[in-house]
């Protein structure tokens, strides 16, 4: 399987990129880590008449933590972090970076499910991110964490919320002509419990059915804060909004089993060779009240060691 | 050859192939460039599982720049024949379609192009007009009257059907205190080797002759079906293979149609030409196995004994019933009724096309199909009967006093020691502990509870399998009458053909003719001329490579049906063992001592303890360098052939019995699962595995065929099948979608030998590499019946089948009997 | 900024194992084809061209990469080694040793693309075991059924 012909253009500047991706003339394709678009080119499923090489922009690859809330404000508060992500971090520089202390744990959890370690190597965020695979790990802790998307054209410069970035199969909120720059990741509180599961066929497939969640509690063990995002269930990661009820509530067992009900209850469920409708209504009520739970018990974790810690 | 100690056979070499292919030295097919000026062929396939050609137009593949031919039906019509087939139904197979497509992916025109980038340019622009006719998808649907037909003149899509039946076999059907019955249903797959088929052809104009690289590994039976089909003579055809082929398990067998389209475009196009398979073409239209329905009703006695079994199997072949097909159904012919002294049996085999990849070769072949049912079977005869599973085997396994056995289909089974290998395969997986253990489990819990089980459930499996080696080229006959056969040539033998030379300075070279693709044979040949010759394993040269024109070969040859031991190795040996006797013979003369007091020691001539100061160099140089000083009984030089057969894989005889394999050898698995039945997830636990093969050349090389074969079994067992929808469409022709287990899927595994040496090899040795492919998944799916207490019918167990089986059963209320019989080991 | 049109050859020159190659290319060649076409360095084999199986993998950098899924003319910045670079490296005997004595290798197509990935990864970094099953999980073995690689694995990581 060899693509067919396409002019191949390696820009040195963001400039010289968003003037040739504003060109609609050439349908020009993004090539960052190449992980998603090679394949399609190969198996000629994508047949672009341009590529843009962008891993020439350095400026794309930074990663660091910002202290700052979304209106650009240094807050006061440490508590409030988000990870700032180049489009052209890769997969696995993400990976190591993440490990590094417990804030970012999830990141680092999630990224170990992604592919193998020799497509990480190559493989960008950004990139994972803007082809928005409905079962990829990478779309669905971006949502479920939260944060923005910046998206450069040369019209400028876009904010889009991570709950507006995946529209659809293979599409966000990036139009022809623009170009995802970098992502911010809201970074989970010191205290905020985490967990993620995934359910797949092998080592390093893509998800059947993937969850996260991110749970803070209170020192009064009421639920302050959650978030559980699902992904492989639809045409983009989701975000289950009957948690919101459990906020300011004590959090108990039952409850992860309620929500797990409500939530199989009003979603319809893919029947193919791969799973039954049957077996992924199965596997969503599992997997959603295992993550929450785990999350709980994580996030008890921390809070008893804060708590001991101040107290 | 006596049990002595020996130096070199049996021992754990490494090997010798390993320093060349670490380094990225191997030379597979897509490395060589064996003419200059190859261009690179692309192939156009219909993306219809059936449908009428109405029109072909490659004006505009043919304007592409670089582009240097095209190939269409129409030249393949005017060049060629149809392929000989095995059956006596008219089926005309081509390597392209030519009025009709008849499955997803078939070729229908070939591009030849400067590159394989502008080839594929080009064939996106021949355009093709198709009208689409119903597709037959399912064996039940294709032989419906009223199902479409892919083969007009054939008239319905039943390739073949015959009917066998051997002793009492209706009685006990009727009279017998069990019978039990149960369909089963095999899937399709794909070994996948890594590397995918490859062609490179030459037309020599003056002679019409072919020649052609590929990584082909017979058998060479479908040398003269190639032949034949290019309508020239089989001396017009040569097949060249390359020393490193990078795996097949079976599925490059299938390369043959693609030998003869590649060789034709190369004679038409006026050029040599390259062909590599991609992994997509691979998954679409290479070959598969071949996925089978099967009913089986079986009538036992109060103790457990079977008296008869009834035998009904439904093969897929695929739109075309290829060579060396309907032998699905009928390599495993001699091992029906597998390790069971079972007096009765009645067999009703069809084989049916439908609209998706023909089948052929495959790891098992046949085996895993039979195995499956038979050993789902056997474990749901003994709990329908209050016997542990072990103890049904017992009762039925042929006792080593019986052996040599024939088994009422004709098989000759060599040697075996059944109880024996069972007992060390229940010792090294603690079955009795894990019995115990269960029942002490199940009686906690309380029988009869209703309601959701939350924690997992474990379960012990067994398959006891006899492990056919070295297929005999006569078994195909079966799918005649009787009647039919005797109007036909016989056909019978599985030979191989090995060469031993000695040079003018004493090097010392084999040829071969086992196309090795990852065995290493090269180690083991070194290792048994070594033996015979007593010089350095390392100093002998293996030639791998295999080349029609020069290498010495018969129609058996090649590696399949696991023959290296059986077959291969007895030829090298025997051939090994003339050059020691003409070498002994000419010290003899030389010496005037009897041959017999005389023997080889480093390389060099003893008499008893005295070295005679002669060598194995100045030996061989003699019969170069002076020949007219040879003895006149001795010719000069030193190439020595050996053309071997095993004399007991005679033809089929009137009452359709044949001795499908040479060698038969055996096997026991025992697997413990657990199944998660919250989501259906089954874990091995373990997998103990204890085979006889016979004599093992080398036990290390033995251990990573077991493996290999193992994983392929796990592989159908728990992941691998192709998936069609009802158009016949793949729906997961990637590496993506096609599970191929890796290394997170794999068990641990313990592997365990007994040998009990093979009476009609010199060496002893049966072949192996395939046991665990047939047995797995019946092994496995046992263990999840225990586990369970609901019977699987169906492979792949995957997670969203178990689910299934969960739904349909009540765990809580297992639908087994318990075991009355106490454990016997 | 560099715009190479559709169709054109160019001369492209690449990096490997330490010497320069240099061949007229389009840009949508597959680092994978270069390298074995045009370099005749055919130990980096072919398996899927779609990044499943690791057959084709080689370094970049010095990291473990699908060649099939890289283009040649992207790769002039960049250093990369293939099987036959490393087979030169003074880690590589103990590999080969390993390897060899646990049979971790039966058709050899695979295994280069495991040797890189496990030079690059694995040797002489003390990687736990799940560390190892996952550089492994990379690649797809039809013939080992895994055991002897991850027995030669674990003697060098």
């Amino acid at each position: 399987m060899k693509p067919s012909a396409f002019d191949y253009i390696r820009v040195d500047t963001l400039d010289e990129a968003l003037s040739v991706l504003a060109d609609s003339d050439l349908e020009a394709k993004v090539l960052a880590g190449g992980q998603s678009l090679l394949p399609m080119l190969n198996m000629r499923l994508a047949q672009p008449k341009a590529l843009v090489d962008i891993n020439r922009l350095a400026a794309l690859a930074t990663l660091g933590r910002l202290e700052m809330n979304l209106a650009g404000v240094a807050t006061q508060s440490p508590d409030t972090a988000f990870l700032e992500v180049g489009a052209l971090v890769r997969q696995r520089q993400l990976e190591r970076y993440a490990l590094e202390e417990e804030r970012t744990r999830l990141i680092h959890t999630a990224l170990t499910y992604v592919g193998h370690p020799q497509t990480r190597n190559q493989g960008t965020v950004g990139g994972s991110l803007a082809h928005a695979d409905p079962s990829a790990e990478l779309p669905l802790l971006f949502l479920t964490l939260g944060g923005t998307a910046i998206i450069q054209s040369t019209r400028g410069e876009r904010q889009v919320a991570a709950e507006e970035f995946f529209q659809s199969y293979f599409t966000t909120a990036i139009e022809p002509g623009e170009m995802l720059t970098k992502t911010l990741w809201r970074l989970p509180v010191p205290d905020e419990g985490m967990a993620f599961k995934e359910y797949r066929r092998r080592h390093g497939d893509f998800a059947l059915l993937a969850a996260a969640c991110t749970m803070k509690i209170g020192s009064d063990r009421k639920v302050q804060h959650v978030r559980l995002g699902l992904g492989g269930l639809a045409d983009t990661p989701l975000l289950v909004d009957e948690v919101r009820e459990s906020v300011g509530e004590h959090w108990a067992k039952e409850r992860a089993r309620a929500v797990a009900e409500a939530v199989v209850n009003r979603l319809d469920f893919a029947d193919d060779y791969q799973a039954s409708s049957s077996y992924r209504r199965q596997l969503a009520s599992v997997l959603i009240a295992t993550v929450l739970d785990a999350a709980y018990e994580d996030a008890l974790a921390k809070e008893g060691k804060h708590g001991v810690d101040q107290g | 050859m006596e049990s002595e100690q020996f130096r070199w056979i049996g021992k754990s070499l490494s090997r010798v192939e390993d320093e060349r292919l670490m380094r990225g030295a191997g030379r597979y097919i897509d490395d060589l460039e064996p003419f200059p000026g190859c261009k690179a062929a692309a192939i156009v396939r219909s993306p219809y599982a059936h449908a009428h050609i109405r029109h072909i137009d490659v004006e505009a593949a043919l304007q592409v720049p670089g582009v240097v031919g095209v190939i269409t039906g129409a030249d393949v019509r005017r060049e060629m024949r149809p392929f000989p087939v095995g059956v006596p139904a008219p089926i005309e197979y081509y390597p392209v379609a030519l009025d009709k497509v008849r499955f997803v992916g078939e070729p229908v025109v070939v591009v030849v192009a400067d590159s394989r980038y502008i080839a594929e340019d080009a064939a996106e622009l021949v355009h093709v007009e198709y009208d689409p006719l119903p597709a037959v998808i399912g064996v039940e649907a294709a032989m419906q009257p009223e199902s479409a037909v892919l083969h007009e003149n054939v008239g319905s899509n039943i390739a073949n059907h015959r009917i066998f039946s051997y002793g009492e076999w209706e009685q006990p059907l009727k009279e017998a205190p069990h019978i039990i019955s149960a369909r089963f249903e095999f899937p399709k797959t794909n070994a996948t080797p890594i590397e995918t088929y490859g062609v490179i052809a030459d037309y020599a104009p003056g002679t019409n002759e072919y020649t052609v690289w590929a990584n082909f590994h017979g058998p060479f039976t479908l040398h003269t079906v190639m032949a034949q089909a290019l309508k020239i003579g089989t001396q017009q055809l040569r097949l060249c293979v390359p020393a490193d082929i990078g795996g097949s398990y079976g599925i490059k067998s299938a390369v043959y149609p693609y030998i003869t389209l590649i060789a034709l475009a190369s004679k038409l196009v006026g050029c040599p030409v390259r062909w590599i398979e991609d992994r997509i073409e691979h998954l679409k239209a290479s070959s598969s196995g071949t996925d089978r329905v099967s009913y089986v009703t079986g009538a036992l006695d109060e103790n457990g004994r079977v008296l008869t079994l009834k035998l009904t199997q439904y093969d897929d072949v695929g739109a075309y019933i290829r060579a060396p097909e309907p032998a699905t159904l009928y390599r495993t012919h001699g091992d029906t009724t597998g390790a069971y002294d079972i007096p009765a049996l009645y067999m009703d085999n069809y084989a049916i096309m439908t609209n998706r990849l023909p089948t052929g070769l495959i790891r098992g072949y046949g085996g895993p199909q039979l195995y499956f049912t038979l050993e789902r079977f056997m474990d749901i005869a003994a709990h329908r009967l209050g016997l542990d599973p072990t103890e049904i085997r017992r009762r039925n396994f042929i006792r080593p006093d019986q052996f040599p056995y024939r088994t009422l289909t004709g098989g000759l089974y060599d040697s075996g020691n059944y109880e024996a290998v069972l007992d060390k395969a229940l010792e090294l997986s603690d079955y009795r502990a894990f019995r115990e253990e269960q029942q002490r489990s199940r009686n906690g819990t309380g029988q009869g509870q209703a309601g959701a089980i939350n924690r997992p459930l474990q379960g012990i499996g067994m398959a006891a399998i006899v492990e056919p080696s070295g297929s005999n080229m006569g078994y195909l006959g079966v799918a005649f009458t009787a009647e039919e056969r005797a109007r036909q040539l016989p056909k019978s033998g599985c030979t191989a053909a090995a060469a031993v030379a000695i040079d003018a300075l004493g090097g010392i070279t084999v040829r071969i003719d086992t196309t090795p693709e990852g065995q290493g044979h090269e180690t083991v040949v070194q290792q048994i001329v070594a033996e015979v010759l007593d010089v350095e394993p390392r100093s002998i040269r293996v030639i791998a490579e295999m080349d029609t024109a020069t290498s010495p070969w018969s129609v058996a040859s090649g590696s399949y049906s696991s023959r290296f031991a059986p077959a291969g190795s007895s030829a090298v040996y025997t051939a090994a063992m003339r050059v020691r006797r003409k070498l002994l013979h000419l010290a003899a003369e030389q010496l005037q001592v009897p041959a017999a007091a005389l023997r080889l020691q480093a390389g060099r001539v003893y008499h008893g303890d005295k070295d005679t100061g002669l060598s194995i160099r100045r030996l061989a140089g003699l019969t170069h360098w002076s020949p007219t000083e040879l003895p006149s009984d001795v010719e000069p030089g030193v190439y020595e052939t050996s053309y071997y057969t095993i004399p007991t894989v005679t033809p089929p005889n009137e009452k359709d019995q044949v001795n499908s394999s040479a060698t038969y050898g055996f096997l026991v698995d025992v697997v413990k699962v657990e199944i998660n039945p919250e989501i259906a997830e089954i874990k091995v636990l373990d997998y103990i595995t204890v085979h006889d093969a016979g004599r093992l050349l080398n036990p290390k090389l033995a251990h990573g065929q077991i493996l290999g074969g193992l994983a392929h079994g796990l592989g159908s067992a728990l992941f691998e099948e192709m998936v069609y929808d009802e158009e016949g469409q793949l729906l997961n022709g990637s590496f993506m979608d096609y599970l191929c287990p890796t290394v997170g899927e794999m068990p641990p595994v313990e592997i365990a030998h007994q040998e009990t040496p093979s009476p009609l090899t010199p060496l002893g040795a049966k072949g192996l590499g395939e046991g665990n492919t047939m047995s797995a998944g019946a092994a496995i799916a046992n263990a999840v019946a225990d586990a369970l207490g609901i019977e699987p019918t169906a492979l792949p167990l995957s997670p969203t089948r178990v689910w299934d089986l969960l739904c349909q059963g009540n765990v809580g209320q297992p639908k087994r009997e318990e075991s009355h019989e106490a454990i016997r080991i | 900024m560099e715009w190479i049109k559709a169709d054109t050859l160019t001369a492209v020159t690449l990096h490997v194992n330490g010497r320069r190659y240099r061949a007229a290319i389009e840009p949508r060649m597959l680092l994978s084809d270069f390298l074995r076409q045009e370099c005749g360095l055919t130990g980096t084999h072919v398996g899927c061209e779609h990044g499943v199986c690791g057959a084709c993998t080689v370094l970049v950098n010095g990291e473990a990469v699908r060649s099939c899924l890289m283009l040649a003319v992207s790769m002039t910045d960049t250093e990369i080694t293939t099987i036959e670079g490393l087979a030169r490296h003074p880690d590589f005997p103990a590999v080969y040793q390993a390897f060899t004595e646990n049979h971790a290798l039966q058709c050899g197509f695979c295994t280069p693309g495991i040797v890189v990935s496990a030079m690059a990864e694995v040797v002489g970094r003390k990687k736990k075991e799940e560390e190892i099953v996952d550089v492994l999980s990379g690649h797809l073995c039809r013939c080992t059924g895994y055991h002897g690689i991850m027995s030669a694995l674990r003697e060098i990581t």
